[in-house]
């Protein structure tokens, strides 16, 4: 699904990507997480083209997206979240996830200049299912900017679902977040997991990660310094090193 | 009707073409100070048009308009790519350019004996269109607004269709619209297309109705209240600009009492907006908020 080679991304002389190699089969859930700075949202924004590649190739489903425009990447399938959140928020909750569906193929051009596109009308309605699933019915009307965190940080994951990505990167859902909140989250992305589309979750909170990931990997100064399956990764001396600053000895 | 009031009038309906230009603009988030350059493009080529090649007036209208357009596109081609305030710096300093070219721009052919077209800094005269055909001041004010009305149903639709919605989109945030799978430098250049289209049009009624144009009047002055106005009166409606219009040339100029002092409260205007309500009086939450009593009031119980 995901092909990463040999991925090189620097900020003056700092280097936040540092020659990352990754592979992520399609339908999996990956969790990615790593110390503060270790790169983690700076391979989303590559991902996504936010950032050009200085190095490195990027393949989705087999076709190459490195140098590709952002607008690109998302047409192919690829949908984000924000850790700093991202949001209309002088438009309405509506209009916020509709914004996703208006780069969506038009088939029906002739119709909609008449204002009859039937399209329309079903994605207004895929829109409101969406913001049934997502817990937000109720807010549809509201201004964005004018709900609370844990209700904005569903509104974005409503905003990325609704285009149906097959690669959906969500950074740090459940960022500012009480514990009841979290766990809220990760059921509602439990819930929208699906064989056929692939995830991958930047995250600190370990209950999130734990039960939705098939594999982990994590990051430090822009290389992975383990992957696998969670609690390998966990276990990992390097991971412990990273996160804790000592080795598991406890030397 | 008064024709002072029907001056006024007049001078409030061509101004909100060009405030209304650069509310499209404020809409996908670029701040120009240089939308009086395709005003005064569109007076000179629709002022040509009539005057000197003896078309009639809706096609020279037009074709001022279509003028003001195509040299909003060639100012923003190069210039919207980059980010900040350079889009906003390279428009001043094209409308200036204009303003200069103008004066030293001289074209005249002879019309029955006398040298008509535009004279570098001496201006243009004898735009005399709406004389020759006997259209009263009261008349020519109907035209004005009857354009204007045009104008103010296409930013309706605008603003109910998915067009619309991208371009409040690009203004909140750009970045996040890319996310969306739209090319926004795309709809950026369609919307400057569209602003100089607008004031293309206030600029060819402005020829009409003053007869005579010369280049000091686009100043950067023009450009500044053009774009003053849709900060007073607010960025969520397209009826904001218009209140931005009215409330400075309708109550600051032509209220007597005040009218010296109309530049010094006008600032001051601006400044506590800028402060206490930074996207107008008609903001997107005041916007917002009518829309939702207006539905409750029309979906109420009698």
């Amino acid at each position: 699904m995901l092909r990463i080679e040999k991925l090189s991304v620097a900020f003056g002389g700092v280097e936040a990507l540092a020659g990352l190699d990754l592979e992520v089969q399609a339908g999996t859930v990956l969790g990615l997480i790593g110390p503060n700075g270790s790169g983690k949202t700076t391979l989303f924004n590559v991902l996504t083209g936010v950032y050009p590649a200085d190095r490195g190739r990027i393949y989705l489903g087999g076709k190459e997206i490195s140098g590709c425009k952002t607008e690109q990447i998302v047409r192919l399938g690829v949908a984000r979240t924000f850790q700093n959140l991202r949001l209309y928020k002088r438009m309405t909750v509506f209009d916020n996830v509709r914004a996703a569906q208006h780069s969506l193929p038009d088939t029906h051009f002739a119709q909609g200049l008449l204002g009859r596109n039937p399209q329309e009308k079903q994605r207004r309605q895929a829109a409101r299912q969406m913001l049934e699933l997502t817990g937000l019915s109720e807010q549809a009307d509201q201004l964005a900017g004018g709900l609370p965190l844990p209700q904005q940080r569903r509104l974005e994951l409503a905003r990325a679902l609704i285009r149906q990505p097959d690669l959906l990167l969500l950074d740090e859902p459940a960022g500012g977040m009480t514990p009841a909140e979290t766990s809220a989250m990760a059921d509602l992305i439990h819930k929208v997991a699906s064989p056929d589309r692939t995830m991958i979750v930047i995250e600190h909170k370990m209950e999130l990660l734990s039960d939705l990931c098939q594999r982990m990997c994590v990051l430090n100064f822009g290389r992975k310094i383990a992957e696998g399956e969670p609690r390998q990764v966990l276990e990992h001396p390097d991971v412990l090193e990273a996160y804790l600053g000592r080795s598991p000895s406890g030397a | 009707m008064d024709t002072y009031l029907i001056s006024v009038l007049s001078n409030i309906g061509m101004l909100a073409f060009i405030a209304l230009s650069a509310y499209l603009l404020l809409l996908v988030g670029e701040i120009s100070f240089g939308q009086q350059a395709f005003f005064a493009i569109s007076a000179y080529a629709s002022g040509i048009a009539t005057a000197m090649w003896g078309w009639p007036f809706w096609l020279g209208l037009v074709w001022g308009s279509l003028f003001g357009g195509v040299a909003a596109v060639l100012v923003a081609v190069p210039t919207l790519r980059l980010r900040g305030l350079y889009f906003s710096i390279a428009t001043l300093a094209f409308a200036e350019m204009v303003r200069l070219l103008f004066e030293i721009f001289t074209y005249q052919v002879e019309i029955d004996g006398e040298l008509v077209g535009p004279d570098g800094s001496e201006g243009f005269r004898d735009i005399r269109l709406i004389y020759e055909q006997d259209i009263s001041a009261f008349e020519y004010m109907c035209i004005i607004y009857a354009v204007l009305a045009l104008v103010l149903a296409g930013f309706i639709l605008l603003e109910r269709s998915r067009l619309g919605a991208i371009f409040r989109m690009i203004g909140e945030d750009p970045m996040l619209t890319e996310m969306q799978g739209l090319n926004t430098i795309a709809y950026k250049l369609l919307a400057a297309a569209m602003a100089g289209v607008i004031a293309g049009a206030g600029g060819a009624l402005y020829a009409h109705l003053a007869t005579y144009v010369e280049p000091k009047i686009f100043n950067v002055m023009l450009g500044v209240h053009s774009l003053a106005y849709g900060l007073i009166g607010g960025l969520g409606t397209a009826f904001g600009p218009l209140i931005g219009v009215a409330i400075d040339i309708g109550f600051l100029e032509s209220v007597r009492a005040i009218s010296g002092y109309r530049m010094i409260v006008f600032g001051g205007l601006v400044a506590v907006l800028l402060i206490v309500r930074p996207r107008g009086i008609l903001d997107e939450a005041a916007v917002h908020w009518i829309r939702r009593r207006w539905r409750q009031v029309r979906h109420a119980p009698d």
